[in-house]
């Protein structure tokens, strides 16, 4: 009998460190030995590039453009200790369905017996997070994924992003698709950042299930073009990467969230920009006291 | 849960788009869509067109590929090539549901091949946009405009040119032979009619419209169309709403172009004379027989709007017939159904189901149906007569019969008296 393949969906808003943290969690899990597959779900098609070293690597829709008969070989590379990359490309900005691009692509991945063929233990996908059509949520119907984490930062519109994705999860689960393992919460700095997060967390029916503090050691890892766990191996993040890649392979917990109505979500905003001025000046005169 | 249609009739606005220009000479549709779209229009409008098998059609036939990436380029080849081996003077490009909601630029590849002087224009006709009904005054705007910006003369108006705009080419079987019948009667009122579908038609026809002097419009259709002309070259109108047949239908159309050219008002009036005549000494022979062999009978006519409508009206104001009902088959929201039930004496009952429909007619048990090929179930279960009034008529062969006018009024009740005769 085949052995069970994990298929992971972590979507976030665009810009929020997505790509950062999923390439990080790969990385993690090769480095603990596990087989991985990340692939790529944004027409940026530049998900994977921390984990390749900057090799070149043709799209899954760029094969589709060209009608080739397309194999495995030509539409991955092996990055980092053995992780899989694989981009799904898109068409150029402006032009044609992104949406439709992901599903064609995941398809023809299929078709391809890619899973068969490889025998990974996980399969990351990381996806474009702000859900605007049906082609964005492929990735959660049926029998794509298991289980979907978001990434999100204590600002309103990755929150809003992510209130979105818990909508397309609620929607899918019954009919068999995927449901929410939690939201990592990224770029972790201010002091408000933690509690409005896990407000937001209580709030939907979800947890955090990972702080991800903001580090210029990120920063640096990525100008080399490498992952921490790469580039900066014995760094705290890389053991915060490292935490989390564990906690996403051992859990199994999972939920369907209750995302907020519009207007319940913005009466939770605005009662937030009350209360972080307040967190701020309290941590502010916390920190005067200490002086 | 949702209504489910069997023995659906109505097709889409992309449908119903194509129908309207492959009626036009020299004008040759371009779909841009997947290639069903092109090939579901020959299956809905009339077997008996002039396409017949020899069914030409150029489409893009787009696959996953112009989904994703965008089509642009697909239409740019697909131009490119259509202009090179179909012969026209006006090549339009109407686009499907797929195209429309991937986004393409449909109006810069046709403005690139209109910059490289092929005669190409386009119409935005996503079939989730409407019914085929809506396609007539969508295409008619559209040529009036993309003409516009292919032709460089200036205006000239004639005053006795006349368009006339509301008979729905493929969407009504008698459309040709209607057309016909009325270019013809205002050529007698010493009017010139610009064919613009079918018989004598042309780009060229199309290019006049803004000189017409006047323009008649029947239905809706035809009366957006109109109204748009006058706001764009101030031509006037009239407008008739509901498209009467026989002698009814004449007075009609005489009277209000006789209230619009005051001078030609004795002309037209004797012509108007005339025709009662023909048409009274033509219906007097066949009294004897309709008394005789007592022709009047219960019908049930099923079709949409703009012709059962009408026709009921005649046969029971004109012909003497019992209407029990009408079955509308066109897709109306529900303040039109009410307005249309109000405004008609007869009962009425809409429906899109060809099954519903069927039993209807079962339930009202008429001697005699005027319909579309899809209630011969009906017609043979109650083993009455079926008349073709209404789309599709797949089996019966229709060129230029027309139900308009005096020779169209008379020519239907002689069908209609044989189809009842036949069965006794």
């Amino acid at each position: 009998m085949s052995k069970k393949i994990k298929h992971i969906a972590i979507y976030g808003k665009g810009g929020i460190g997505k790509s950062t943290t999923t390439s990080n969690i790969s990385a993690a899990l090769a480095e603990a030995g596990y087989r991985v597959i990340q692939i790529g779900c944004d027409p940026k098609s530049d998900s994977t590039n921390t984990l390749r070293g900057g090799n070149y690597l043709p799209t899954v829709l760029d094969s589709l453009r060209d009608g080739s008969n397309v194999k495995i070989e030509d539409i991955s590379v092996v990055g980092f200790k053995g992780v899989l990359c694989i981009e799904a490309g898109g068409p150029v900005p402006g032009v044609g369905c992104a949406g439709r691009g992901i599903n064609a692509a995941i398809t023809l991945l299929q078709e391809l017996d890619l899973f068969e063929k490889f025998k990974p233990d996980v399969v990351l996908y990381d996806v474009l997070g702000d859900v605007v059509c049906g082609g964005f949520a492929v990735p959660i119907r049926e029998g794509i994924t298991d289980k979907v984490y978001v990434v999100s930062s204590s600002d309103f519109m990755a929150v809003y992003a992510a209130n979105n994705l818990f909508k397309a999860i609620s929607k899918y689960a019954p009919t068999g698709g995927a449901q929410l393992g939690g939201i990592i919460a990224n770029s972790v700095l201010t002091p408000y950042a933690k509690p409005l997060i896990n407000d937001f967390a209580s709030k939907t029916g979800t947890k955090v299930v990972q702080y991800v503090p903001r580090s210029s050691v990120v920063a640096q890892s990525e100008l080399h073009g490498k992952t921490v766990i790469e580039a900066n191996p014995d760094s705290e993040q890389a053991d915060v990467y490292r935490a989390l890649a564990k906690y996403i392979i051992d859990d199994s917990e999972a939920a369907v969230p209750n995302p907020l109505s519009v207007t319940e979500l913005r009466d939770w905003a605005k009662d937030w920009g009350d209360r972080i001025l307040k967190i701020e000046a309290d941590a502010a005169s916390d920190l005067n006291a200490n002086i | 849960m949702a209504e489910y249609i069997e023995l659906n009739r109505n097709g889409c606005l992309l449908q119903g788009a194509v129908s309207v220009l492959k009626s036009i000479n020299g004008v040759v549709p371009i779909v841009h869509s997947t290639a069903g779209c092109a090939a579901q229009e020959k299956y809905i409008s009339n077997a008996a067109d002039r396409y017949g098998d020899n069914y030409t059609i150029a489409c893009t036939n787009i696959i996953e590929k112009q989904i994703v990436f965008g089509g642009s380029s697909r239409l740019r080849e697909q131009i490119k090539n259509t202009v090179k081996v179909l012969e026209g003077e006006l090549y339009v490009v109407v686009s499907g549901c797929a195209a429309e909601i991937v986004g393409d630029d449909i109006g810069a590849m046709t403005k690139e091949a209109a910059e490289q002087g092929y005669p190409v224009i386009n119409i935005s006709t996503p079939g989730f946009k409407g019914h085929s009904f809506d396609a007539y005054t969508k295409v008619a705007r559209g040529i009036i405009e993309g003409l516009e910006k292919l032709q460089a003369s200036e205006a000239a108006v004639e005053e006795s040119l006349i368009n006339i705009f509301g008979i729905a080419p493929n969407l009504d079987p008698y459309w040709e032979g209607n057309l016909e019948e009325l270019h013809l009667l205002l050529e007698e009122a010493g009017f010139k009619a610009n064919p613009l579908f079918g018989y004598g038609s042309s780009v060229e026809n199309w290019k006049q419209i803004r000189n017409a002097g006047l323009n008649v419009a029947f239905t809706g259709w035809g009366l957006e169309i109109a109204r748009y002309l006058k706001e764009k070259y101030n031509t006037p109108y009239i407008y008739i709403e509901e498209t009467a047949l026989g002698i009814e239908g004449v007075e009609e159309i005489l009277e209000k172009l006789a209230s619009v050219r005051s001078e030609r008002q004795e002309q037209i009036e004797a012509l108007l004379q005339q025709k009662r005549d023909k048409y009274l000494y033509y219906l007097s022979k066949l009294a004897p027989t309709y008394y005789r062999r007592h022709i009047q009978k219960e019908v049930v006519v099923v079709g949409p709007t703009y012709i059962a409508a009408p026709v009921a009206s005649f046969l029971e104001n004109s012909f003497g017939q019992i209407v029990k009902a009408i079955i509308f088959t066109d897709k109306a929201a529900d303040f039109e159904k009410e307005n249309i039930s109000k405004k008609i004496k007869f009962e009425t009952f809409f429906s899109e189901d060809g099954k519903r429909i069927q039993e209807k007619i079962r339930e009202l048990s008429p001697e005699i149906i005027l319909g579309s090929q899809l209630e011969a179930g009906a017609a043979k279960e109650l083993e009455v007569p079926l008349l073709h009034i209404s789309l599709p008529t797949e089996g019966s062969v229709i060129l230029k019969r027309s139900l308009l006018g005096v020779d169209g009024g008379l020519a239907f009740l002689e069908a209609y008296s044989n189809a009842v005769l036949t069965v006794e």
